[in-house]
């Protein structure tokens, strides 16, 4: 491993972290939402800078279907949210 | 050499992400937030991608790193639209350095949501 693929790596954790206290201030359910969906977004980084550690792919669809339910619980939570408010 | 420039790639992916987790917290309002969310995980998620296949991803994963790429640019403009709808509907204040409120002559929410 790399120093900058390490360093990719460390931002990468310090970004799940910190989106991690955005989902958990105090807000709005819309808020949180985005949060996640940033979070789930970053930890998907990860797991493709990690297939590049090892060269495996082994977990790459993991990806893609983080990325599409990702994109589903958004849309839930934004219909949850127009209809009964935050 | 072409190593060095695709993990310069996947840095700039993971700096670009770092900065814009930054930004959820310091933007006063819940739509400047959503800029911030939206925008920067799809451009990482395409610098990441091609920083990956530069490095040597074997080409088994070139399909479905692209597939999730093209997903991620298509739905996240829908999702935060979406939830952007939802917040202002739900009356998120706008921030007060906002000028210009273009949908301030929205009516309430109507009831034909469940139709």
């Amino acid at each position: 491993m790399t120093p900058m693929l390490a360093a990719s790596l460390a931002l990468l954790t310090f970004a799940s972290v910190v989106s991690l206290g955005r989902v958990l201030r105090h807000g709005s359910l819309v808020d949180r939402a985005l949060g996640l969906d940033f979070l789930v977004v970053t930890l998907a980084l990860g797991v493709v800078v990690d297939a590049v550690v090892t060269g495996s792919t082994l977990f790459i669809p993991l990806v893609v279907a983080v990325a599409l339910v990702a994109f589903l619980a958004t849309v839930a939570v934004a219909r949850f949210v127009e209809r009964n408010g935050a | 050499m072409i190593r060095v420039t695709a993990e310069v790639a996947i840095l700039a992916g993971s700096l670009l992400v770092a900065v814009a987790s930054i930004g959820l917290h310091r933007f006063d309002d819940v739509f400047a937030r959503l800029h911030a969310a939206g925008k920067a995980t799809s451009l990482a998620f395409l610098l990441v991608s091609i920083g990956a296949f530069a490095h040597g991803l074997p080409a088994r994963a070139a399909g479905e790193l692209v597939l999730a790429s093209v997903v991620l640019l298509v739905t996240t403009p829908v999702g935060v639209h979406v939830l952007a709808d939802a917040a202002y509907r739900c009356g998120d204040q706008l921030s007060s350095s906002t000028t210009i409120d273009e949908l301030a002559d929205r009516s309430a929410p109507s009831a034909d949501l469940d139709e």
